[in-house]
C-alpha cells in the first residue's frame, strides 16, 4: 500500500512539474540564448556518440538480415528491412536512450549540484522560478534537438546498412537507396519524430525532477542521476510500446 | 514593525525544528540569531524569505502575510530582501558580473549598461573591483562571500539576511566580512538578520542578540545584556562549556 502511494505520488509530482514546465514554455519568459546553449550542449554535443551507435546498429541489422535473406535469395529486401526497422523503432528509441544516458544524466547532475549548494534556493530568493529558469530551456532544447538527432540517426543507420549491403551482397548505392525510398512512407518518419518528441519530454521532465529532489552530498546527487537514467529508460520503452500499439496495431 | 513572526512551527518528518517562535524585527537594526547547530536558526531565516512554509504560524513583512499573499506579493517581498547563503550559492555557470546583476537582468527592465553600472557599484561596496568577468570557481571562499553580499545588495534591498556569513573563512577573512556587514549597515541603514555561531561576529555587529534553543526563543537582548545575563543557557553557550543545561541529547 505504501509503495503504491509513493509511486502515485511520484507520478503526481512529475505531472505537476510537466504541466508547469509546458505552461512556462508557451506562456513564460522567452530565453532564446539559454535554449540555444542547451540545444548545443544536450543535442549537438551528442552527435558523435549518436553517429557511432546509429552506424553500428545499421551494420548489425544488415548483417543479421543479410544472413537470413541470403538463405531465401531475397537479398535486395535488406534495404527496406533496415530502413523500416531504423525509422520506425530503433532510430527514435536508441537515440532517446543515448540522450537519456548522456544528456539526461548531465541535467540531473547539474540541477542536483545546484540544489545541494543552495543555488536553487538562491534562484527563488532572487524572485526567479527554477522551473522557468532551469526546466523550460532544457525541455524546449530537447524537444527540438531529439527529433533532429533522430532524423540524423536514421540516415546514419541506413548508411551503415548500405556498407554491409555493398560489401557483403554487392548491392549498388542507387539500388539500395531506391529500395529504401520505396519502403518508407511518410507515416514511418512522422511517427518516429512524434515518438522522439514524446521521449524528449520524458527525459527533460524526469531528469529535472530527479535533480530537484536530489539528496545531500555527492552520494545524493549520484543516486539521483542513477534513478533519473533508469526511470527515463523505463518510461521511454513504456511510451514506445504504447505509441507503437496506437500507430500500428490499433 | 518591519517583520513579525507569530507562533511559527515547523517539523521535518518527526523532528520538530521550530516549536512556536515569536519575534519581531524593527527597521534599520541588526539582529544576530545564535544557538547550537540544528536549533532551527537557518530554518527560521528560510521562512522569512518564503523558501519554507510553516506547519503553523505566520510571517508578516510590512504587514503582509507572506504565506497567504499572491505570487506577485511574494516576488515583491523577496525582491526587497537580499539573502547571503551559507555556501555563498553563486551560480557557477555565470560570471561574477552576471551573478551580481542576476536580479536586475531577470526582473528590473533596466538597460544592460545601467545594470553593469549597478554591478560595479555593488562590487565596489564590498571592496571587489574588476572581477566581473571571473567565474566563482576562480575566487577564494572569502571573495565568494563578498560577491554573494554584492549580489544581495545589487537589488537595493531593505532587509539583508546572512546565513552563517563567516563559516568556513579564516579569522582575518571573517573579520573583514564582519567589518563589511557593519559598514554596510551603518552606511545603508539596512535591516540585517544574521545567523551565526561566531560570537566575535555577533558582539561586533549586533544591535540585538536572539538565542534559539529547541525551536524556541529562549533569550534576547542587547550585546551588553547578553554578556551580563545569568540565563544558564546563554552563559553556557557564550562561554562554550560542555557542561550545563544545553546538552547533546536536548539538541
Amino acid at each position: 500500500m505504501g509503495r503504491t502511494k509513493s509511486v502515485l505520488e511520484y507520478f503526481g509530482k512529475v505531472a505537476i512539474l510537466a504541466k508547469e514546465a509546458l505552461s512556462v514554455v508557451f506562456k513564460g519568459k522567452k530565453r532564446p540564448q539559454q535554449v540555444f546553449y542547451q540545444f548545443l550542449y544536450l543535442g549537438v554535443d551528442s552527435l558523435a556518440i549518436v553517429s557511432l551507435v546509429a552506424f553500428f546498429i545499421g551494420v548489425i541489422i544488415a548483417f543479421q538480415t543479410a544472413y537470413q535473406l541470403q538463405r531465401i535469395s531475397s537479398e535486395i529486401y535488406i534495404a527496406s528491412l533496415v530502413a523500416l526497422s531504423i525509422t520506425r523503432e530503433l532510430g527514435p528509441v536508441i537515440t532517446a536512450l543515448i540522450i537519456a544516458g548522456r544528456s539526461g544524466a548531465a541535467i540531473t547532475a547539474q540541477i542536483g549540484s545546484m540544489k545541494v549548494t543552495e543555488q536553487i534556493d538562491a534562484l527563488r530568493s532572487l524572485s526567479t522560478n527554477p522551473v522557468d529558469y532551469l526546466v523550460a530551456p532544457r525541455l524546449l532544447a530537447l524537444v527540438v534537438a531529439l527529433p533532429l538527432l533522430v532524423i540524423y540517426a536514421d540516415f546514419v543507420g541506413i548508411l551503415g546498412g548500405y556498407v554491409v549491403s555493398a560489401v557483403k551482397l554487392n548491392i549498388s548505392w542507387g539500388m539500395y537507396f531506391r529500395k529504401v525510398f520505396e519502403a518508407l512512407t511518410f507515416k514511418d518518419i512522422a511517427t518516429g519524430l512524434f515518438k522522439s518528441a514524446v521521449f524528449a519530454v520524458i527525459i527533460a521532465i524526469i531528469c529535472c525532477y530527479r535533480g530537484f529532489t536530489a539528496g545531500a552530498g555527492a552520494k545524493g546527487v549520484g543516486s539521483s542521476v542513477t534513478r533519473a537514467v533508469v526511470e527515463s529508460f523505463v518510461l521511454i520503452l513504456t511510451a514506445d510500446c504504447i505509441l507503437t500499439a496506437l500507430f500500428y496495431v490499433v | 514593525m518591519l517583520i513579525e513572526i507569530d507562533n511559527l512551527h515547523k517539523s521535518f518528518l518527526d523532528q520538530k525544528v521550530l516549536a512556536g517562535v515569536n519575534l519581531f524585527f524593527e527597521e534599520g537594526k541588526t539582529y544576530v540569531i545564535i544557538g547550537r547547530s540544528g536549533c532551527g536558526k537557518s530554518v527560521l531565516l528560510r521562512h522569512i524569505i518564503g523558501l519554507l512554509k510553516p506547519d503553523l504560524g505566520t510571517v508578516r513583512i510590512r504587514g503582509v502575510d507572506i504565506f497567504s499573499g499572491s505570487k506577485e506579493q511574494l516576488d515583491n517581498i523577496r525582491a526587497s530582501i537580499g539573502m547571503v547563503f551559507q555556501q555563498s550559492a553563486l551560480f557557477d555557470s555565470l560570471t561574477v558580473g552576471e551573478n551580481v546583476g542576476f536580479l536586475l537582468y531577470e526582473k528590473s527592465g533596466l538597460s544592460r549598461r545601467d545594470i553593469i553600472l549597478r554591478v560595479q557599484e555593488a562590487l565596489t561596496m564590498v571592496g571587489l573591483n574588476g572581477i566581473e568577468n571571473k567565474y566563482p570557481e576562480e575566487l577564494s571562499g572569502g571573495m565568494k562571500k563578498r560577491v554573494a553580499i554584492a549580489r544581495a545588495l545589487c537589488g537595493r534591498p531593505s532587509i539583508l539576511i546572512y546565513d552563517e556569513p563567516t563559516t568556513g573563512i579564516d579569522p582575518i577573512g571573517a573579520d573583514m566580512i564582519n567589518s563589511l556587514m557593519k559598514s554596510l549597515h551603518d552606511r545603508l541603514k539596512i535591516t540585517s538578520l544574521v545567523v551565526t555561531h561566531d560570537l566575535v561576529s555577533a558582539f561586533k555587529i549586533a544591535d540585538r542578540i536572539i538565542m534559539l534553543f529547541n525551536g524556541r526563543v529562549i533569550y534576547q537582548g542587547a550585546p551588553q545584556e547578553v554578556v551580563n545575563t545569568d540565563n544558564p543557557y546563554v552563559r553556557q553557550f557564550i562561554e562554550g562549556k560542555k557542561e550545563g543545561p544545553i546538552n547533546q541529547l536536548e539538541v
